[in-house]
Order: structure tokens, then C-alpha cells, then sequence
């Protein structure tokens, strides 16, 4: 990284903390880490939230290659259940169930589908790459329905909860206080590393070559920019972030099977998410993960045709904001904006 | 004796024959009620597939429910003070386990009762210990619910037979009333029920010594609207009997094309868990179609000797304007009838209303007479057990009915409390 570039960073992340953006962000941080101890919170809540930042994470690592790189992929899902059946597996069949060993195992797994997977993709765009997606990442799915007596076929693979650095919170402090006090950090730590590493990403030469691969690959070949080996490394980003996220859905469910984990609607979930949130803003699809998941809670509590609501709300985002929350967002700032000025002009 | 159950089990006593413990207990036991009964109504969770493929089982089960509720309501609640206010819910949603928590920790409800998928009983199982949340799984029967998922249940019951009375019934069918078969196949669906039925009818053939061949498996893909090949696989192994858990369109389709191209012409199809479509689909029966029910549910035929029975059948069809063929509408009754004699069995007892922990001693052990016979918890189980029945198509009436049907002792299908299925078989 040369000077000009670290000291741009520095500013540009100097700027971001003393924003308005900033301080709503830290508020948020702080709100988040403090949730749990709320007067009025109850275990749901935690449970949603923790769900919520499973998906953020999730959604973080599916912009890296939609919005940051141009490639839609409906084979994320591979990345998701892959890590959260490594970990169920690895746990059933070695015996280990130490989330700091399991972790590590469960994005490796993801990482490695990532890469096996991006260096068949990445040679591909538009939709020839998002079919390619689907279907190797149903391969894995097949697999996983079809090895009944080594994967549990449909029924799936209990994930027991993990000990802690050899601790056993779950037996220290029943399932509340483990989901409450550690689960939950767990989750929360794995958003913050996840946001902060791949914002750094994303706004580093690495990010900005993405950027203009994704704007023209043509161009970027033409100035010497090895666009394939540029598109294999974020997948294989975006699939370790995204199996982070697995992991922890893992822990967080208790229980993964293919049709929740590995599915390809699982893939498009996140496409979705992303899309709601918004690609063209880095913290978009976190905000599309919380809406995605508040409001299909919201709509399984009310009617047995809550995929009719998901999909009005899919295609009345795309109709009319296509940038997603952010863009709503980005609309609002700047009539507030304008609003400012005309009274200062005044 | 007190209660919403006494009548029910009074009649059924008086009628059938059969004792119910819980009853018995109820008389001679020392409390006799007495103490205070909240005031306020019970609030019973129910859950299963209203929509989607498997809502041929969802949709009667509610319906079931919602039925049986509205009785013990009308007869003044539970033990005649508490009525029960049932919501229900359907089961085909994204997250499951979000659901469950969401009822269980924000509704507050005091017992759920639901599932019919393998996969989401599996899942919620251990949510349920992990949140002490009285939770009866009513209609899946995956044999790993209590084998592995929860190994120690304490909250956790289920008040229907588990896919070993289907599976290892079938096979003790063909030693005792298909002596004369050499060949069998299975066609089953491509995931977890399907292979879980097999997997436990062949290791009962293996087990128990059956003689016979296992010539093909064949697994198709949940759904499939073509069998053409699975049927010519079939038919070119030419195999005496078939065992087949196919259930609702799959079931259907997989009969209709089979009757079409002829394979039924010598081979015996059994199908365990497809009794439903003796309703759905009465043209495409043959007569002489082997089917169980997931337990002794048939609504005509084998059962109706029993006014309890009678009653259920003739009060389903009054009201649905449908027979209940589906097994779940049965498991539905059971399910809430489970629940509350376990608690008029302790009130009744300890002259206290039962918290979860009395509860639970009072579901341990229990038994009862249901419209499909006497419904046993062995001690030291938290499944109950059943009969297996199985019972040829009789389609001579206006009504398919099961004759000659075959009934094996719950003790020969089920493994003892302290055996999993799998070394049960094993050791047989």
C-alpha cells in the first residue's frame, strides 16, 4: 500500500468517525453491546439481533462480489451451509466441540469451496456466472440430501453448543445466560471483525480494483489488472466472511439441515438482502439483513402467505428504489440537506 | 374422579373393555382435586403444514384439533374449570427455530404442541429442554427424535408411534401373513423419511430373519410427477412385495402411473404411511393394497367396534363434511388428549393444579383409550407406543375401508425404553 494511499485511508476512516454516519454508528455499536442488559429485552430479542448481525455478516461478504465486484452469484449458500455443516460434522464425527477449534474449521471449509468453486466461476460474468454458482453449489446440496447416514440426509445435524476456550457456559449458566452473555458477544465480535476487515478491504487498492473490474472489465484488462485472479480472491473473501457467517448461524440455530443452510433459495435470500439493503452502500446490506428478517418475522406471524409480502417487497424496492434502504436513506439526507441550506439561505 | 377426560375415558372404560390408568389413578388416588384451578384459559400452541405439500396430514390434524378443543371446551375445559384457548400455526416457515422460540419465550404459551417434519421436530427438540418448554411432538416419526436428538427428554414428549411400529410392523406383516413372498423392493422418498423407513424396514427383515430378498431400492426425488422409470426399474426386478412410505402427491402419482403400466398385476404394493389417499384418490385403489397408517388409524374397518371411535369419526365427518382418513387427524386427538389427562391425573392426585414438573411425572407412564385404541407411554419413555396395523383395501363398500387386517403388539415394533431402534434390532 503506498503513502498516498494509507494516508487517504486514514482520513477517509478519520472522516467516517466524526460524521454524523459515524456517531449514529457508534451509537448503534453501543446500543448493540449493551442489548442484552436492556431493561425489557428478553431472550428473543437477543436471539433475533444475534440473528440479524448473522445475516449482516452474511450480507457484508455477498457485496463484495455483487456490489464491489459486479458478480451476482446464487451460490452462497455453498459458502453458508458449508461451513455450518463442516462444523456439525467435524463436531459429530471427531468428537470436538470447542467453538475455537470449530470456527476456524467451518470457514476453512468455506473458504476452500470458495476457491475451488471461484476458480471454475470467476472465468464467467452475468448470468453464465450465477447459473455456474447455482449449480455447483447444488452439488452440494445433493450430496448432503443424498448421504443420508453420513450428513442425516433432509433431518440434518444437531450443532450442540460449543465451550468457550475450554469453558462450559451452557452448563455454568443454562441456555440463557449462554445465549445472553457469550453467544451473543460471539455473534456481535464476528460482525465488528467482519464489517471493520472488510470495510479496510474495500476501501484498499484491493477494493478499488474490484471497483473497476466492475465498472469495465475491458479497461481494467487493458491497464494490466488480472481481472480473473482480482475476481477468484473476492470470492474467495466474500465465501470465508460468508461461511463466518454459517458458523455462526450454526451455533446460533442449533440444528442446520440442507434445506435451511445449503438450498439455493438460502443463495438468494442474501441476493435479496443485499438488494433491499442496498449495493452501492458498504453498511446497505446490513441494513437489508435487519429488515429482510424483521419483516418476514413480522409476516409469518401474520399470514400463511408471508412469500406473497417478501416478494411485493422485492419488487416494490427494485420498481422504485433500486438503491435499496441506503438509497432511502441517501434521498432523505439530502432533502434534509437542502431543507438546511434554504433556511440558512433565507 | 375430575375432569374434562373422565367422561371420555368413563365411556371407553365401560365399552371397550380397557382400563386407563390415568382414570384408575384418578379414583383411587388420595387428592382428589380440590385445590385451585387458574382462572385464566390454557394457551396451547399448535403447529403444523396448513400449506404446502405436506398439509394433506396439517390440514386434518388442525381441523382434529380444533375439533377435540372445542369439545373439552364446551364440556367446561380442562377438568371441567380451565378452558383452552388453541392457536394455531403453520409449520412451513423459513426459520423454525425462530418460531418456536418466538412462542415459546415471547407468547408464553403453556404447552406446543406440533410437527409433522422429521427435520423441524429434530430441530425444536432441543430448543425445548434447553428453554424448559412442555412440548408434545404429535405426528413425526423419525426414529432419531429420541435415539439422538434428545437422548435424556424431560420436556419433550411424543404422543404418536414412531416410524419403528410402521417399519419393523411391516416386516413382522410379511412373516406372518405374506409367508409366501421371496422378493421385496422398497420405493420410498429421496430424503430423510424415506430413507429412514427403509434403512429400519430392511434392518428389521435382517434382524428378526425373514426370509426373503431384497432384489432393489429405489429413492425418488421429494416431489416426483414422473415414475416411469422407478416403475420400469420395479417391474424388471419383478419383486412379490413392495414397501413404500410415499405419502400425499407422491403417493398418488406414483400408484396412478404403477396401475397404468401394470405393475401392480403381481407384485403386493405395502405403503405405511399413505392412508390418506384411500380418501383422496379412491378410483386408483385396487382392491388387496396393503396400508398402514402410522399406527392403527383407520377410520372404517378394523376400529369401529369402539364408541370412542365412532364418536370421533362420525363428529370429523359432521363437521369437515370428509372422512378422516389421514393418520394426523388421529395423532391430533391424542396429542391434545395426552396433555390434558396428564394434568386432570395430577390435579387429581395431589389435589394441586400441576406445575411443569408434576406435569411431566404425570405424562410419564400414561395411558389412555383413543378413537384408535388403548395409548401407552411405557415408564421411563417419553414416546408413546402403539399397535402396528396393517390391512388390505377392501373396496367393495360406497366407502374404502381395511379388511383382514393385521395387528402386531407394541412390545414386537418398539424398541424397550432403554434401547435405541437400532440396537433393539440388533439384538433381536
Amino acid at each position: 500500500m503506498s503513502q498516498d494511499t494509507r494516508t487517504g485511508l486514514v482520513s477517509e476512516i478519520k472522516g467516517s468517525v466524526t460524521s454524523s454516519w459515524g456517531i449514529g454508528a457508534a451509537l448503534l455499536a453501543i446500543g448493540a453491546f449493551a442489548l442484552p442488559y436492556l431493561p425489557g429485552t428478553s431472550q428473543f430479542e437477543v436471539f433475533l439481533v444475534a440473528q440479524i448481525l448473522t445475516f449482516a455478516i452474511a450480507g457484508l461478504a455477498y457485496n463484495v462480489l455483487l456490489g464491489y465486484t459486479g458478480l451476482l452469484s446464487f451460490g452462497h449458500a455453498a459458502f453458508f451451509g458449508g461451513s455450518a455443516y463442516a462444523i456439525g460434522l467435524f463436531a459429530q464425527y471427531a468428537g470436538v466441540s470447542e467453538l475455537l477449534v470449530l470456527l476456524p474449521v467451518g470457514v476453512l471449509a468455506a473458504g476452500t469451496v470458495a476457491a475451488i468453486v471461484g476458480y471454475v466461476s470467476v472465468r464467467h460474468t452475468k448470468v453464465y456466472y450465477a447459473l455456474l454458482m447455482l449449480a455447483l453449489a447444488q452439488l452440494l446440496y445433493v450430496l448432503t440430501v443424498k448421504l443420508y447416514t453420513v450428513t442425516g440426509g433432509t433431518d440434518g445435524v444437531p450443532i450442540t453448543a460449543p465451550t468457550i476456550a475450554g469453558v462450559d457456559y451452557l452448563a455454568m449458566w443454562g441456555y440463557g445466560g449462554y445465549l445472553q452473555g457469550v453467544l451473543y458477544y460471539v455473534i456481535l465480535l464476528a460482525f465488528v471483525v467482519t464489517a471493520v476487515l472488510l470495510w479496510t478491504f474495500m476501501h484498499s487498492p484491493f477494493g478499488l480494483t474490484l471497483k473497476t473490474i466492475r465498472d469495465s472489465p475491458e479497461r481494467a484488462r487493458a491497464i494490466g489488472i488480472p481481472v480473473y485472479q482480482y475476481r477468484w480472491y473476492a470470492s474467495i473473501v466474500s465465501g470465508a466472511f460468508t461461511g463466518l457467517a454459517g458458523a455462526m448461524y450454526a451455533f446460533l440455530n442449533g440444528h442446520v439441515t440442507p434445506g435451511t443452510v445449503l438450498h439455493w433459495s438460502r443463495s438468494g435470500e442474501l441476493a435479496f438482502m443485499t438488494v433491499l439493503g442496498g449495493t452501492g452502500s458498504f453498511l446497505g446490506p446490513v441494513a437489508g439483513a435487519g429488515a429482510f428478517i424483521l419483516i418476514r418475522s413480522q409476516a409469518q406471524q401474520l399470514t400463511e402467505y408471508w412469500h406473497f409480502v417478501m416478494g411485493l417487497v422485492l419488487f416494490l424496492v427494485i420498481v422504485f428504489e433500486p438503491e435499496g434502504i441506503a438509497g432511502i436513506v441517501s434521498r432523505i439526507r439530502r432533502r434534509v440537506r437542502r431543507w438546511r441550506k434554504d433556511r440558512g439561505d433565507r | 374422579m375430575r375432569g374434562a377426560g373422565a367422561a371420555t375415558a368413563a365411556a371407553s372404560m365401560g365399552l371397550a373393555g380397557c382400563s386407563n390408568p390415568a382414570s384408575q389413578s384418578d379414583s383411587g388416588g388420595d387428592g382428589g382435586g380440590g385445590g385451585e384451578i387458574p382462572g385464566e384459559p390454557l394457551r396451547m400452541a399448535c403447529i403444523g403444514f396448513t400449506s404446502g405439500a405436506a398439509s394433506v396430514f396439517g390440514v386434518p390434524m388442525m381441523q382434529a384439533a380444533e375439533m377435540t378443543v372445542d369439545r373439552i371446551n364446551e364440556n367446561g375445559g380442562i377438568l371441567g374449570e380451565r378452558e383452552i384457548e388453541m392457536e394455531q400455526f403453520d409449520e412451513n416457515v423459513d426459520q423454525v427455530i425462530q418460531q418456536y422460540r418466538r412462542l415459546a419465550t415471547q407468547e408464553d404459551f403453556d404447552i406446543i404442541i406440533g410437527y409433522i417434519s422429521s427435520a423441524d421436530a429434530l430441530s425444536v427438540a432441543p430448543v425445548a429442554e434447553e428453554l424448559a418448554q412442555p412440548t408434545i411432538i404429535w405426528d413425526t416419526g423419525t426414529t432419531e427424535l429420541f435415539d439422538t436428538a434428545v437422548t435424556d427428554p424431560q420436556y419433550v414428549f411424543r404422543t404418536c408411534a414412531s416410524s419403528s411400529t410402521d417399519t419393523v410392523g411391516a416386516a413382522r406383516l410379511l412373516e406372518n401373513a405374506f409367508s409366501d413372498v421371496q422378493t421385496v423392493a422398497g420405493a420410498n422418498q429421496d430424503y430423510a423419511f424415506g430413507r429412514n423407513n427403509w434403512n429400519l424396514f430392511t434392518q428389521a427383515i435382517e434382524s428378526i430373519g425373514i426370509d426373503v430378498e431384497v432384489v432393489a431400492a429405489r429413492f425418488t426425488p421429494f416431489p416426483t410427477e414422473d415414475y416411469s422409470a422407478t416403475i420400469s426399474a420395479l417391474s424388471n426386478v419383478d419383486p412379490d412385495f413392495i414397501f413404500s412410505s410415499y405419502w400425499g402427491g407422491d403417493a398418488v402419482n406414483f400408484i396412478t402411473q404403477a396401475n397404468n403400466q401394470g405393475l401392480f398385476e403381481d407384485t403386493i404394493p405395502c405403503f405405511s404411511a399413505a392412508s390418506h389417499i384411500l380418501g383422496d384418490v379412491p378410483n386408483q385403489i385396487r382392491d388387496g393394497f396393503v396400508f398402514g397408517a402410522r399406527g392403527p388409524h383407520a377410520p372404517f374397518g378394523a376400529l369401529e367396534w369402539s364408541q370412542l371411535h365412532q364418536q370421533f369419526v362420525r363428529n370429523y365427518q359432521n363437521e369437515f363434511n370428509e372422512a378422516p382418513y389421514a393418520h394426523g387427524a388421529f395423532h391430533a386427538w391424542q396429542a391434545i388428549w395426552a396433555y390434558v389427562y396428564s394434568i386432570e391425573r395430577a390435579y387429581n392426585l395431589t389435589g394441586t393444579y400441576p406445575g411443569k414438573d408434576q406435569w411431566i411425572s404425570s405424562m410419564e407412564g400414561i395411558g389412555f383409550d383413543s378413537p384408535s385404541g388403548f395409548v401407552d407411554m411405557p415408564r421411563g419413555s417419553h414416546n408413546v407406543v402403539e399397535p402396528s396395523l396393517y390391512g388390505l383395501a377392501d373396496t367393495s363398500g360406497d366407502r374404502l375401508s381395511l379388511r383382514d387386517t393385521s395387528w402386531t403388539a407394541p412390545e414386537l415394533v418398539n424398541p424397550p425404553p432403554t434401547m435405541t431402534t437400532s440396537e433393539w434390532l440388533d439384538s433381536l
